[in-house]
């Protein structure tokens, strides 16, 4: 489960358009110049016959190693050729080589990993092997023995040094289709139906092609490097001008002749540095998101401006912040103006959808702004000092010792290189001049009262080795480590699958009132909120929208947009209607499904075993489920995508677990899909009528017209506007894109869609919206859904019947109402007791049911 | 004999990385060997075997002659004087008796003696060891052993550059004892020095010290003498410059900064560079069989430029492929073709190739590849189109020798007159490879192998003269071989070898 | 680990079979005749048909590679042909020289590539924008080209150093160091252009990273979180790189061996091809390959070491 990137990260990492990326570029000054020198070169060989230069290959042998003068330009060589004529024709057989070896290279590296990463498998294994064994071969050996075979003919030498060449092309390739192979938009095409020839054509050769072109001027630029190295050992092309030659005849006379050496010199780094300068903005210009255009020098308001901090009662009190970026030139404020106060014991919540500014709110009191943001106003007074106006040695005498950070996501924020212990022991040394020993030893004290049960083994962990919830606890322990008197926690328990959340809240309430801590906690869900806020701030688009104590917000909510959040909030959503579906014939059957993935040195991993369910026609199934419990792997496993091991799934009655390719492409029109994310799920630089006819036209029948005729009815049908089809599919907000995938999963009528996560990459409001417009659909044409999420108040609000997974096992399978209110299994029970509900008072309620009931039962 | 050009092939491409530094006057060492007690010489190739048996001369002699004595000595004139044997006559009339005395006071290294029998089985052992020189005595039936001291050698036929071989490494006599020993690697002769194996690395430097059994050590003023593989020619001339060596072989392209290095230069006539016209009967390129062509191509080519050009007018322009100073050169020869481009046009006019014709050959990067071009444009000056089939280094001698080619350009190594004329002129010679048959040369041959003296003298020239009259070769010049020598020896030059042999060493005073 | 290490060189030993198969099948079936070329001018063509059959030419070629693996796995690499010595003692005394040039090139790149690549990373600034020029021409000026420059400034016009030739290390350490000192130059510069790069890249990459900035949060030091974990986790990437490096140049550097006149792996490589000597061609061919296996396992263990992930 991921949650919203924040508005910056999002403007600097909106999935990179990829199809574009070779306009743009070619619209690059960077490649402008070199590729216009190059082309000069080109052209000035290509015309050398017409320039009126003595033939490359006349020897005057009363005029040897003329220097530079009227009579040659150049001089003349050791055999009285004019170096200026050789130079030119010279360039065209260098060319034309350094050309041959790259279209080798291009025309057989290019798809065989195209291959190799499509197919994987065997297919993989050999290729690689293959590009293993070219690259060991002696690349010396292999030249001169086919310099001998085929008369040392420089075309047919570049030709061999081409497939010698392969592994350079094949890998970055191979690469590259493995990367968009993950992507989900690939998934939803083979879902679709579409061929594997379709989908290379169209969804990879568009990402792959720039990667090859530019690792083509790579080995362009390397075929005339080696060309120049084998003339210069002599194996090459006797008497032949090319300017590997003459770089090797000038150097042997070079005692006699220094100015021979020049002209090859220089065209040969000349046009290399063009062919390198190209590859190398080129592959920049891919892998870029990395580089901020400028980075911003006054990155904090500066002292002089604010002598004086203003005084406070509060331990912190931000006051008039204002938070600016400058991406591609321009500042964009992200946080204006925003003001809040907090004291010891005492936490606020800091609560905003995505884009609303409260993490970078967070981030520039820290002084922890990405490159390229500064604050440009306001103060942010932490006991006394102006966090601010504070430089960079100060700021981390404070950070880390008086006020600790609990970040968002556990995994991502434990330097995976570094054992837990020396993570943890490291802080503590620098601020709290502990020995190793005593560090160690705190460290282990920690981990213990952050309810970690081996301490001592997870300090000689790894972060891998570690569970998530164990690992936010470990960034609990960290943040409380040094006894800071204010913590600040972004996101902290978004990441956590619920029972882990409500433990992890625990643990901070009851170090909060143990350690007399402060808290600010940036969160976008109103349950948390309610379980663990003493004063809440509402921020919206950088601004505060309203602040109050938490009860007052709840009950009297000011504002018409805290209004609306809270209403979306699915623990408030309304309770599904009762369906009559009895008599509605069952068209898909789970017979003891299991799925079990071959893992590495055979241990293999069983994600789904003896699973059984059936889903009637116009049915909701809620398929609920923690992260690893193998929810996702059952919808996987009904579109194919995953491998059934056991057990079987039927299809109007027919086995589907093992469906041939065309079997599946028949179910595609039947069996369709919208996965969690909306970001990968559609191909970012495809217009949106592309994406929606693809399927549409796999059905010979159908004349594009007719397709974009449906198409505009689809987009109609989920609330898009008819223009839509025009644009690309990156212009779309989340919210919107996954309208379109739902639009492209409708677009074959199917009867039965897989809704994997669907929403839970929403906002609020915007999961709210998509969720009736899921029922709307269902309404209208009565199509089945199977909708998985991890959220029993989502399922709630949508299945008809609910069904909990545990540890890949059905746990509980019943109507979704009863499930909710109900719960048989204890599991589920627990589950739903660990759901915060959004009011304080009714959360304190459950909260102490739950202690309650952890107490008693097992 | 031993071809530049061969040599150049066999050295795989040391020839071609050249010099960057040949301008360098950097300095490797301070320290040198100018304690004259060791000649230490700079080597151009590392010796392939030190077994006379397999080793070729040349380069290869200054390796073999320190542990080897030969049974005849070529002196510094050219001239065969007593080394092994204090004389060899032919006894019969026929000439196919060759009678050998040998000295009777030699010892091997290991301090058994030298007899007949020794001699007699040490060039049985060449005759059969399929070496690169294992012709050389080819034309011996059977050696026997008259006495202790004097060997006879049997002939099938008279051989005429019978001694001369047996100055080179026919002439070298092995130990018997050491017959089946690792004689590639460690000598077992008469010389003068014996190899040090524990101061020898292989590929790097070889060390030869005295031979406590050698009969006359007075002859030779060096306690020791040592050999450095130097196969770059900067390497080499920095070498000799730094006194780390005392002499080395030098290339023209660096003959002024070896003279302003004060180097002492000594210099020799060397190879003879030019065309090889073999398609005499006009087999595959039709126009050859026609002399009027072959003389055309002789007036057609400027040798004294190309000279200039590419050698750095180090040597002289030449028509004939006999070395200088031999029986058989006739300076008068040399003014027989000038640079004449009309007069090659109108032979080829009368000879019917007014609009020229077109010459295949085989070219090669390893050795004067600029002389190429300057031959194609001469002859398409006078409308002959040559077309190049370039060779890489490892297609070795196979194009010349194969006949797949009507003509070449080549470098040879002249040096005694009778190998030149067998290897090049007679019909069976590897060097004639369409064995052309021509009944002029091959009654000068006979008569010249039954002559002796003045009258074989003259036959020599008559067949030079034939020779460059039928334009079988085109000459552009002989190159000079030059030595760079530093200031602790003195070096007399060795006609007809492409390097001094060790005898002419000497401390400088 | 054991287990990865065996199947390691288990895959290693089929390599090398059939790299070593290809080679051998290359040389052997090029046209050329090394028995001509060994007798010289002089030779009969019956004297060349008796060596072409002591060379064992006359074999075919699956006949010969397997006598010639025969003779390998009793530990006989043969003679070369040419020069009558043991190919063994040929490698053993020239790939020092190699080892020497490439080791200490790689070394120098890699400690001073690091080192501006996470200059560049931490400050970018000026260090930053002269690295991507310089990671340009390092890769396209040919390295004959920087050695003619680097022998004419320092060799010819300063006489720091000699220009040409080879010291065994052994024999005197300090002309050992001034001996490759050009060479090495020559070698590092293309090499520490690319790991500079490739380090500077993946360590702003790291610096990105979530936790880096939690380690920030935590107040720790600059240098700490550099010279730790930043350059601990672009370990990898500057690795591959050395390591690509380190395999180019074992066969690349035959070039400035030559320019050197140093009596490396590569130049006696590239003379055994251009005279077919096929022992010593199948020796450097071997040599080279184990070193390329030897260098991917070091590599792949110390990636292990690296990345936590892949070692338990």
């Amino acid at each position: 489960m991921t949650v919203p990137p924040t508005t910056l990260a999002l403007a600097a990492t909106t999935v990179v358009d990829r199809r574009s990326t070779l306009h743009r570029l070619l619209r690059n000054p960077a490649m402008l110049i070199p590729a216009g020198v190059l082309l000069l070169i080109v052209l000035i060989c290509a015309l050398a016959p017409l320039f009126s230069l003595p033939a490359p290959g006349f020897a005057d042998v009363t005029a040897v190693r003329q220097p530079p003068g009227a009579a040659h330009l150049l001089g003349t060589d050791s055999s009285g050729r004019d170096v200026l004529s050789r130079l030119l024709f010279g360039g065209q057989v260098t060319l034309l080589a350094g050309l041959t070896a790259t279209t080798v290279t291009f025309v057989l590296g290019v798809p065989m990993g195209l291959a190799a990463g499509y197919y994987s498998g065997r297919l993989d294994s050999a290729a690689s092997w293959l590009s293993n064994l070219i690259q060991a071969l002696p690349a010396i050996v292999a030249l001169l023995a086919v310099s001998v075979f085929i008369g040392s003919n420089p075309i047919a030498v570049m030709a061999v040094f081409g497939i010698l060449m392969i592994p350079a092309m094949f890998r970055p390739v191979r690469a590259a289709v493995i990367d968009v192979r993950r992507e989900l938009y690939i998934d939803a095409a083979k879902v679709s139906g579409i061929g594997d020839l379709a989908i290379m054509g169209r969804h990879i050769l568009g990402v792959v092609f720039p990667v090859a072109l530019i690792q083509t001027g790579f080995i362009f630029g390397l075929a005339l490097i080696v060309q120049a190295g084998l003339e210069f050992i002599g194996i090459g092309e006797q008497g032949a001008a090319s300017w590997g030659g003459m770089l090797g005849d000038a150097f042997k006379d070079i005692y006699n002749a220094p100015f021979l050496l020049l002209p090859p010199a220089l065209a040969i780094t000349v046009t290399v540095v063009c062919l390198i300068l190209l590859a190398s903005v080129g592959r920049d210009f891919i892998s870029d998101g990395t580089t901020p255009a400028k980075r911003r020098r006054a990155s904090r308001v500066r002292a002089a401006e604010a002598a004086a901090p203003p005084p406070s009662t509060h331990l912190l009190e931000v006051a008039n912040l204002e938070i600016e970026y400058r991406l591609d030139g321009t500042d964009r404020r992200v946080v204006d103006g925003v003001s809040f106060s907090v004291d010891r014991g005492r936490v606020l919540g800091l609560v905003g959808e995505s884009g609303s500014g409260k993490t970078q709110t967070v981030l520039g009191v820290l002084g922890l702004l990405a490159a390229g943001g500064a604050v440009t106003a306001g103060s942010a007074v932490f006991d006394g000092r102006d966090l601010v106006q504070l430089g960079a040695a100060d700021l981390r005498g404070i950070r880390g010792r008086e006020i600790g950070y609990i970040p968002q996501e556990p995994m991502s924020n434990l330097d995976p290189s570094f054992t837990i212990g020396s993570q943890l022991i490291e802080p503590m040394r620098r601020h709290l001049g502990l020995s190793r020993r005593e560090a160690r030893a705190k460290a282990r004290d920690l981990l213990a009262r952050v309810g970690i049960v081996d301490p001592d083994r997870t300090l000689d962990s790894f972060p891998h080795q570690i569970s998530g919830g164990m690992a936010q606890r470990v960034l609990i322990a960290g943040a409380v480590s040094c006894d800071p008197k204010l913590i600040v926690a972004d996101e902290a328990t978004t990441a956590l699958d619920v029972t882990v959340q409500a433990e992890v809240l625990d643990l901070l309430r009851s170090l909060i009132v143990e350690r007399d801590i402060a808290v600010v906690l940036v969160t976008h869900d109103f349950g948390v909120v309610a379980d663990i806020c003493d004063d809440v701030v509402v921020m919206r688009s950088g601004n505060v929208l309203e602040s109050a104590p938490a009860l007052t917000l709840f009950t009297e909510p000011e504002h018409a947009y805290t209004r609306a959040l809270l209403a979306a909030a699915p623990a408030h959503l309304s309770p599904r209607e009762p369906k009559q579906l009895d008599d509605a014939p069952v068209i898909l059957r789970l017979e003891d499904l299991e799925v079990t993935y071959p893992g590495r040195r055979g241990n293999a991993f069983v994600a789904v075993k003896d699973v059984s369910f059936s889903i009637r026609e116009g049915e909701t199934l809620g398929l609920v489920g923690e992260s690893g419990s193998g929810k996702s792997t059952i919808g996987r496993a009904i579109l194919g995508l995953a491998p059934v091991t056991a057990g079987d799934i039927l299809w109007d009655g027919t086995s589907i677990a093992t469906a041939s390719r065309s079997a599946r492409r028949a179910l595609s029109s039947d069996i369709q899909v919208v996965f969690q994310d909306p970001y990968s799920s559609l191909n970012p630089a495809m217009p949106v009528e592309d994406i929606l006819v693809e399927p549409l036209l796999i059905d010979p029948t159908v004349s594009r017209a007719d397709a974009v005729k449906r198409v505009r009815s689809l987009l109609d049908a989920v609330h898009l506007p008819a223009d839509a089809g025009r644009r690309r599919a990156r212009e779309f907000s989340g919210g919107q894109r996954q309208r379109i995938a739902i639009a492209r999963a409708l677009s074959r009528s199917p009867r039965l869609i897989i809704c994997d996560e669907a929403v839970s990459a929403l906002d609020l409001s915007t999961q709210a919206s998509v969720l009736d417009l899921f029922a709307e659909l269902q309404q209208q044409i009565g199509v089945a859904y199977l909708f998985i999420s991890h959220d029993l108040d989502v399922v709630r609000h949508i299945g008809d019947r609910t069904a909990v997974i545990q540890h890949g096992s059905l746990v509980e399978v019943g109507d979704s109402e009863a499930v909710a209110t109900e719960p048989q299994d204890p599991y589920t029970r627990r589950l739903a007791a660990a759901s915060p509900y959004p009011h304080p008072v009714v959360q304190a309620e459950r909260r102490e049911r739950r202690r309650a009931e952890l107490a008693t039962g097992p | 004999m031993f071809s530049r050009f061969s040599r150049s092939l066999n050295g795989g491409l040391a020839t071609a990385a050249i010099a960057v530094a040949a301008l360098t006057g950097c300095t490797t060492s301070g320290s040198s060997n100018d304690n004259q007690e060791s000649l230490d010489l700079g080597s151009f190739i590392d010796v392939a075997s030190l077994d006379p048996a397999q080793s070729d001369v040349g380069h290869y002699m200054p390796f073999l002659q320190p542990a080897y004595d030969t049974l005849i000595r070529l002196d510094d004139q050219g001239e065969l004087v007593p080394m092994l044997a204090t004389s060899w006559d032919f006894v019969d009339e026929a000439r196919t008796i060759m009678e050998l005395k040998l000295r009777d006071n030699v010892k091997f290294s290991d301090g058994t003696p030298l007899t007949a029998d020794a001699v007699v089985s040490s060039l049985e052992r060449f005759k059969a060891s399929n070496g690169p020189r294992s012709t050389a005595l080819a034309s011996v039936d059977t050696a026997t052993a008259v006495d202790d001291t004097t060997v006879q050698l049997h002939l099938r036929a008279p051989d005429p550059a019978l001694a001369h071989n047996l100055a080179l490494v026919a002439g070298m006599i092995t130990n018997p004892a050491a017959a089946d020993t690792d004689l590639a690697s460690v000598p077992a002769g008469t010389g003068p020095y014996v190899l040090d194996t524990n101061a020898t690395r292989r590929g790097d430097v070889y060390v030869f010290t005295r031979n406590e059994n050698y009969y006359d050590t007075e002859a030779f003023p060096f306690d020791s003498i040592s050999i450095r593989v130097l196969t770059d020619p900067t390497a080499r001339l920095n070498a000799v410059k730094t006194e780390q060596v005392d002499a080395v072989y030098g290339a023209p392209s660096q003959l002024s900064e070896a003279q302003a290095s004060g180097l002492t230069i000594v210099s020799t006539p060397g190879d003879w560079q030019g065309l090889f016209l073999i398609d005499r009967d006009g087999v595959t390129t039709t126009a050859l069989g026609d002399v009027r062509v072959r003389q055309a191509i002789n007036y057609a080519i400027d040798g004294d430029a190309i000279l200039q050009s590419v050698a750095f007018d180090q040597g002289t322009p030449t028509t004939q492929v006999f070395y200088p100073g031999t029986p058989a050169f006739d300076p008068k020869l040399d003014d027989k073709y000038p640079y004449d481009p009309d007069k090659a046009k109108e032979l080829l006019t009368e000879a019917g190739y007014a609009n020229g014709f077109t010459l295949r050959m085989p070219s090669s990067d390893a050795f004067l590849p600029e002389v190429y071009p300057i031959i194609q444009q001469q002859l398409a000056d006078v409308g002959i189109t040559v077309e190049y089939d370039p060779q890489t280094p490892a297609a070795g001698l196979a194009p010349y020798l194969s006949g797949q080619y009507s003509s070449f350009f080549f470098s040879w190594g002249a040096s005694q007159n009778w190998l030149d004329a067998s290897l090049l002129l007679s019909e069976s010679g590897a060097w004639n490879p369409y064995h052309v048959a021509d009944p002029q040369i091959a009654d000068l041959m006979s008569k010249i192998a039954a002559a002796t003296g003045g009258e074989q003298d003259a036959l020599y020239k008559e067949l030079s003269a034939y020779v460059v009259d039928q334009a079988w070769f085109n000459p552009f010049y002989v190159v000079s071989n030059l030595m760079f020598v530093g200031p602790d020896v003195t070096v007399t030059p060795q006609p007809q070898q492409i390097v001094p042999s060790i005898y002419n060493y000497r401390p400088a005073e | 680990m054991l287990s990865f290490v065996l199947k390691r060189i288990a895959s290693a030993i089929v390599l090398i079979v059939v790299v070593s198969f290809i080679s051998f099948a290359l040389t052997w079936l090029t046209p050329g005749d090394p028995a001509r070329a060994i007798l010289g001018i002089s030779a009969t063509d019956a004297q060349v048909e008796a060596k072409r059959t002591a060379l064992g030419l006359d074999q075919n070629v699956f006949a010969a590679y397997i006598g010639w693996v025969r003779g390998v796995l009793t530990g006989d690499l043969g003679t070369s042909w040419f020069t009558n010595q043991s190919v063994a003692d040929s490698i053993a005394t020239r790939l020092p020289v190699t080892l020497s040039i490439t080791i200490v090139a790689i070394l120098l790149a890699g400690v001073i590539g690091v080192g501006i690549g996470l200059l560049a990373a931490a400050r970018r600034g000026a260090v930053d924008s002269a690295i991507q020029p310089f990671a340009v021409l390092g890769f396209a000026v040919p390295n004959f080209i920087v050695a003619i420059l680097l022998i004419t400034v320092f060799a010819i016009n300063l006489r720091m150093v000699p220009a040409t030739g080879w010291v065994d290390f052994g024999s005197d350490p300090s002309l050992w160091a001034k001996s490759i000192v050009l060479p090495v130059i020559a070698l590092a510069i293309a090499a520490t252009a690319a790991v500079a790069q490739q380090t500077r890249n993946a360590a702003i990459a790291t610096m990105q990273q979530d936790y880096v900035r939690t380690l920030r949060a935590r107040g720790l030091g600059t240098g700490s979180i550099y010279l730790k974990h930043v350059l601990r986790n672009s370990a990898p990437v500057a690795l591959t790189v050395l390591s690509l490096q380190f395999i180019g140049l074992l066969s690349g550097a035959v070039v400035i061996e030559y320019m050197f006149a140093l009596p490396g792996i590569g130049a006696l490589t590239v003379g055994a091809a251009t005279q077919q000597d096929q022992p010593v061609i199948q020796g450097a061919v071997i040599t080279v390959v184990i070193a390329v296996v030897v260098v991917n396992l070091i590599m792949d263990l110390a990636y292990a070491w690296l990345n936590p992930k892949v070692r338990s």
